[in-house]
């Protein structure tokens, strides 16, 4: 299973027999696992924020299909990934891509002194932005959940309902066009 | 390349350290709540019933079951089908026997074969039979006649000893011979 939320079975089931209160309570656990997929793929704060949003509206409407508690997690993100990966096809693709230098410079910074505190969430989503710029809207879904949230192939598989074969090609992909961009920019 | 591999990693490393902070997941809470609320306000009487009435079809093992009972079914209907039309088919195929002359007392074993004859010889050619259908039953009738006057004699010789003495005699003659 991706990585496990800790949620107790009696609150999944009180919200199946459509207690909206314990729901809240669902909410505020849960939400915060969503954003980070979602602002990862997305990477934009407010975006994020609306997936994870219309997220649990879906999950309310659909709980009483999940068949276990335990698929929970995976039916969790399942629906944070589909609605991101509808977003990101909605975008407009830039016809070209145009090295951020500032980004650049910022990474350098980060990696060559081996600085390792933690960068704020709108480098975060500048960094992510520009490495994956040249992706496809599967092949960034596909390195945000396995490269950046630790998830095994199989549970990408899972979630994306793609095969795993699929999964590890397009992670190849994903690596294979960052590392040439950087190499060539950093 | 290893270089690369080495940069690629620092920065992934940094990537997953810097972990995505949801700040206020109270406040989106709140608003799903209320968004819910007014859903559920805007949901009509008999949409509260349908889900009322139906709602337990969400539950997974009674939804696998409905299928797997509804597919029992459909084979059983459609082996029932295939039965009653082969059923139909032997029945169609079958000679219908509707005469009246089967049904009337007949008395031995005899008979009966003067009968068959007598439905057969209806469907023969006539080529195949010489017999006019006057004197069949003229034949039946005279039969009947001398069964009638077989039993009776049957009954003179059984009552009468020394006369049935005679006929087992002359009987016993006869099978020696």
């Amino acid at each position: 299973m991706p990585q496990q939320i800790l949620i107790e079975e009696d609150i999944i089931n009180k919200c199946r027999n459509g207690s909206l209160s314990d729901f809240g309570k669902l909410i505020e656990k849960i939400s915060p696992f969503a954003f980070s997929v979602a602002f990862r793929i997305l990477t934009d704060e407010e975006q994020a924020k609306d997936i994870v949003q219309e997220t649990m509206i879906t999950l309310w409407q659909t709980i009483k299909k999940i068949n276990s508690p335990g698929s929970f997690t995976a039916w969790l993100y399942r629906i944070v990934v589909n609605k991101c990966y509808d977003q990101l096809r909605r975008r407009k693709i830039s016809p070209e891509f145009r090295p951020d230098e500032k980004t650049w410079a910022l990474i350098s910074d980060r990696i060559s002194g081996n600085n390792s505190s933690l960068v704020e969430e709108s480098e975060t989503a500048q960094i992510i932005n520009m490495l994956t710029d040249k992706l496809s809207p599967k092949q960034k879904a596909v390195f945000v959940l396995c490269d950046l949230e630790e998830m095994s192939n199989e549970d990408v598989s899972l979630i994306m309902g793609i095969s795993r074969t699929n999964v590890k090609a397009n992670l190849h992909y994903a690596r294979k066009n960052i590392s040439e961009m950087i190499e060539k920019y950093l | 390349m290893r270089v690369e591999n080495k940069k690629y990693e620092q920065i992934l490393d940094m990537l997953k350290r810097s972990k995505p902070v949801l700040k206020n997941a109270g406040s989106i809470s709140e608003k799903v709540i209320r968004q819910l609320n007014e859903e559920k306000s805007k949901i009509s009487f008999p949409e509260l019933i349908i889900d009322y009435l139906f709602g337990w079809t969400y539950i997974g093992w009674v939804r696998r079951s409905l299928i797997a009972t509804v597919l029992v079914i459909t084979i059983l209907f459609g082996y029932q089908q295939a039965l009653i039309l082969k059923r139909i088919n032997d029945l169609s195929g079958q000679r219908i026997q509707n005469s009246p002359l089967i049904m009337t007392n007949l008395r031995d074993d005899l008979t009966n074969r003067i009968m068959e004859y007598r439905i057969a010889g209806k469907k023969l050619t006539n080529e195949r039979t010489s017999v006019s259908q006057k004197e069949l039953d003229e034949l039946i009738i005279s039969i009947n006649k001398l069964q009638v006057k077989y039993k009776d004699l049957f009954i003179l010789i059984e009552n009468d000893p020394q006369l049935k003495k005679y006929v087992n005699a002359r009987l016993n003659e006869s099978r020696n011979n």
